[in-house]
C-alpha cells in the first residue's frame, strides 16, 4: 500500500483516517484537476457531508441545485477522475445515513445523499475500482467514521464493493417510534 | 364526468404517450406537455386534451402554471419528462451529467414544488417516473441510474411531507419498456424495437401500456392509502440478480 487521499471534510478525518495528503471538495473543475495530477496513492476517501437542511418541499430550486452540485455532482466528478488515473484503487465515499431511508425533515439533503449510494453503486462496476460508501448519522463520533474507513479500504478485503455501511446506531433498523409521535 | 385534470410531462412519446392515452380513456382530461409542438398538439388532438409545449432545460418554462390555467387547476400531475445517456460512469461528459441531473432531478423538484399548491387544494396526487435502474442500479447508465435513485427518494419525502395536505406522491419504475425512452442528451432517438433485449421472468418485455396501467391505478381512488412507494414495472427483472435468466432457463 502506498497512500490515502481525502477529499473533502475535516483535516481531523483525514489525520483519523490515516491520509497522506487531503484537498477539500470545492468545485469540479478545482477537484477534478487535483486529482489528475494524483500520484502515490493507491485509496481515496471523498467525504460528502453537507449541513442537515430543510425538506424537500421548503428548499428552493435554486438552492437544491447548488446542494446538488457541490455534494453530489463533485463527489462524482472526483471518482471519475480517480477512474480515469487508470491505477486499482480502494474509494470509499462518507455521506449522510438519510441515503439509506430518507428522513423528510432533511429531505433535500436525503435526496442527495441517495444519488451518493447510487454513485457507489455504479461506480463499483468500472475496472480496476473497489467503491464502498459509509453512510454516517450526525452524532456519530468522527473516531467511529475513521475506524469503518479504515475498515473500507483494507486491501485484502476484496469482496467489499459497492456496498454501502451505515453508521446510525441502528436508528434505521426499524421504524423510529418518536418519529412518528413528534409528527 | 371528468375523472379530474392531469398534467403529463414527456407525455408526446413513450411511456409519457401511454399515459396520456390511458388517462384520457378512463375519464381525465389531459395536459399533454412536450418539447414539439407538433407531437404535443397531435396527441392533445387525439385525446381531448390541452398541449403545453416546452423545454425542461428552459428556466421560464412551467408547464404546471400553463396546465393549471389551461385546465382550471389540477387533481395529478404527472412528471415523466426525463433523458438518458448510455454510458458507464467514466465516459459520461460533464454536461451530460449535467443535463440529466437538471431534467430528472432538478426540474422535477421545481415542477413538483409549482404543483404542490394546486393538488393541495384538491386533495391530488404526484407520480414521478423513476426506473428500475434507480431501484437497482446499472453501471452501462451510471448517471441515469444516480438521478433516477433520486427521484424514488423524493416521492418518499414528498410523500411524508405532502401527506398531511392530502396529497399522494408515488413513483413509477419501469424496467425495459417498449416503446421506452427516446430522449437522450444527443438529441432524440428513434424508436427501436426490443429485439435482442434480454426477456424479463415473465417472458415479455414491458409495454408502455403496462406502465400507464400502473399510473392509472395510482392515480385512482383505489389506490387512496398508497404513497411514498416505488412501483416496480418489470416483469419481474428485479426480483433476482440473475433475473435475466429466468426465462431462458424455462425455454430450454
Amino acid at each position: 500500500m502506498t497512500g490515502i487521499l481525502v477529499v473533502g471534510g475535516p483535516a481531523e478525518l483525514a489525520a483519523a483516517i490515516g491520509g497522506t495528503s487531503h484537498c477539500p471538495l470545492t468545485t469540479r473543475t478545482a477537484v477534478c484537476a487535483e486529482l489528475a495530477s494524483a500520484s502515490g496513492i493507491d485509496r481515496a476517501v471523498i467525504v460528502a457531508l453537507p449541513e442537515r437542511g430543510e425538506t424537500l418541499g421548503q428548499t428552493s430550486p435554486d438552492a437544491f441545485a447548488r446542494l446538488a452540485d457541490a455534494w453530489l455532482t463533485v463527489p462524482a466528478g472526483a471518482v471519475k477522475t480517480l477512474a480515469a488515473l487508470g491505477q486499482p484503487l480502494r474509494i470509499t465515499l462518507v455521506f449522510p445515513a438519510s441515503a439509506c431511508m430518507p428522513d423528510h425533515r432533511d429531505g433535500a439533503r436525503s435526496v442527495v445523499a441517495a444519488g451518493l449510494a447510487m454513485l457507489v453503486e455504479v461506480s463499483s462496476a468500472l475496472p480496476g475500482l473497489a467503491v464502498n460508501g459509509v453512510a454516517v448519522a450526525d452524532d456519530v463520533p468522527l473516531e467511529e467514521v475513521a475506524a469503518v474507513v479504515r475498515m473500507t479500504l483494507a486491501g485484502d478485503l476484496v469482496a467489499l464493493n459497492g456496498a454501502t455501511i451505515r453508521l446510525d446506531g441502528g436508528r434505521d433498523a426499524v421504524m423510529a417510534a418518536e418519529t412518528r409521535a413528534e409528527d | 364526468m371528468s375523472a379530474g385534470r392531469v398534467l403529463v410531462t414527456g407525455g408526446t412519446s413513450g411511456i409519457g404517450a401511454a399515459i396520456c392515452r390511458r388517462l384520457a380513456a378512463d375519464g381525465w382530461h389531459v395536459a399533454v406537455a412536450g418539447r414539439s409542438v407538433e407531437r404535443a398538439s397531435a396527441l392533445a388532438a387525439e385525446v381531448g386534451g390541452v398541449a403545453i409545449v416546452g423545454d425542461n432545460t428552459d428556466p421560464t418554462h412551467d408547464p404546471v402554471a400553463d396546465a393549471a390555467r389551461a385546465l382550471g387547476g389540477l387533481d395529478a400531475a404527472v412528471l415523466n419528462a426525463g433523458v438518458i445517456l448510455d454510458a458507464d460512469l467514466l465516459s459520461t461528459p460533464d454536461a451530460d451529467w449535467d443535463l440529466l441531473l437538471h431534467v430528472n432531478v432538478l426540474a422535477v423538484q421545481s415542477q413538483a414544488l409549482a404543483a404542490r399548491a394546486h393538488l393541495a387544494a384538491t386533495g391530488g396526487s404526484l407520480l414521478f417516473t423513476s426506473s428500475d435502474a434507480g431501484v437497482w442500479g446499472e453501471a452501462p447508465i451510471a448517471a441515469y441510474s444516480v438521478t433516477k435513485r433520486m427521484v424514488l427518494a423524493m416521492a418518499r419525502c414528498l410523500a411524508a411531507e405532502w401527506g398531511p395536505q392530502g396529497i399522494r406522491v408515488n413513483a413509477l419504475c419501469p424496467g425495459d419498456t417498449a416503446p421506452g425512452m427516446l430522449t437522450t442528451t444527443t438529441g432524440r432517438r428513434a424508436p427501436g424495437t426490443s429485439d435482442g433485449w434480454l426477456p424479463p421472468p415473465l417472458g415479455q418485455i414491458v409495454e408502455a401500456d403496462d406502465v400507464a396501467a400502473a399510473a392509472a391505478f395510482l392515480l385512482s381512488g383505489e389506490a387512496r392509502r398508497i404513497s411514498g412507494v416505488g412501483l416496480l414495472i418489470d416483469a419481474g427483472m428485479r426480483s433476482s440478480s440473475t433475473g435475466f435468466t429466468a426465462a431462458q432457463e424455462a425455454s430450454s
